[in-house]
C-alpha cells in the first residue's frame, strides 16, 4: 500500500496526561535541556555542512545574523 | 498548531513496521506513544498515527527490545520530540522523520552505558560525535515522582578511568567501561518504508 502523504492538523490527543507528564519534573526539565543542547548542535552541525557544501540554511539565527 | 504528515491506521502502521499490533498498543497504552491524529475515545474510535509515531514506535521498540522499561522509553521519546521543536524554531521546515532521512543529516544515536546510564550522541561526517546526557538509569527504574528533588539526577560528564581519553579506547564517545548498546535514531528514521 502507497504511504499517505496527507499533512494532518493534529487535534486533542496532546491535551490529555501522557506518560512524560508523569516523569518528575526535576528529569523532564533534565531532558528537555538535553533535548535543547541536542537542538543546538544539531543547528551547527548543518551550518557546518552547508558552508562546505556554499549553501545556506535558514536558520532563526543565521536570519538574525543577515539583518544585523 | 504542530503539524505532522501521515495517516495510519494501527493495522497499516502494524504492518509498516513488521511488528504485531500489540507490542504497538502497548506503546500506546504507557503513553509512550501519543497519536498525532487521532487518539483512542471510547468505542468505535480509533487511533491513527502520523510518519513521526512510526519513527517513535520503531525507536521505542528497539528500546523495548532490551527489556528497558516503558518510564526510560517515554523519556527517550520525550527528548525526541523535544528536539524537533527546538530544531524546528531554528531550521524552518525541520520535521521528523523527514529531516534525519536526509542525506546530510546529523546521525542521531541513543546510548545505554554499562547498563547504568542514558546518553544521546550526535554526529557528522568527519567531526567526533558528541555527547549528551548521563541519567542514572535508576531514574527510570524507580517509581513515577523518584527523584522529584534527588540529589543523583544530575548529568554525569564522561571521565576516563586514568584521565585521559585513548582514542583505540573501547566505549565510544561516552566512555563506556564495559558495555555499551547504541540506537541510531537517524538509521531507523532512513529505514522507514516512507516513500519521501
Amino acid at each position: 500500500m502507497a504511504p499517505s502523504k496527507t499533512g494532518v492538523e493534529l487535534g486533542k490527543s496532546h491535551e490529555r496526561p501522557t506518560l512524560s507528564a508523569s516523569i518528575a519534573p526535576a528529569l523532564t526539565a533534565l531532558l528537555d535541556h538535553i533535548a535543547e543542547d541536542l537542538a543546538r548542535e544539531y543547528v551547527r552541525l548543518m551550518e557546518v555542512a552547508a558552508r562546505k557544501d556554499g549553501a545556506d540554511v535558514p536558520t532563526a539565527t543565521s536570519r538574525d545574523r543577515r539583518k544585523a | 498548531m504542530t503539524y505532522a504528515t501521515g495517516d495510519w491506521t494501527l493495522t497499516e502502521a502494524a504492518r509498516l513496521l513488521e511488528e504485531p499490533q500489540h507490542r504497538l498498543i502497548y506503546m500506546c497504552e504507557k503513553g509512550v506513544v501519543e497519536p498525532d491524529v487521532q487518539d483512542a475515545e471510547g468505542r468505535g474510535s480509533s487511533r491513527r498515527f502520523s510518519n513521526r509515531n512510526l519513527l517513535e514506535f520503531a525507536v521505542a521498540l528497539r528500546l523495548r527490545d532490551l527489556e528497558l522499561p516503558a518510564t526510560l522509553i517515554g523519556a527517550v521519546v520525550h527528548v525526541i520530540r523535544a528536539f524537533e521543536r527546538a530544531v524546528g524554531r531554528e531550521i524552518r521546515g525541520f520535521k521528523l522523520p523527514d529531516s534525519l532521512r536526509a542525506k546530510e543529516a546529523p546521525d542521531l544515536r541513543i546510548v545505554i552505558s554499562d547498563g547504568q546510564r542514558l546518553y544521546f550522541t550526535l554526529g557528522a561526517n568527519a567531526e567526533p560525535p558528541k555527547v549528551y546526557g548521563g541519567i542514572n538509569l535508576d531514574q527510570f527504574r524507580e517509581a513515577r515522582g523518584v527523584g522529584r528533588s534527588s540529589p543523583r539526577l544530575k548529568l554525569v560528564r564522561p571521565e576516563p578511568p586514568d584521565g585521559v581519553f585513548h582514542d583505540d579506547d573501547f566505549g565510544g564517545p561516552e566512555r563506556s567501561r564495559h558495555a555499551r548498546v547504541e540506537i541510531s535514531v537517524s538509521r531507523i528514521a532512513r529505514d522507514l518504508p516512507l516513500d519521501t
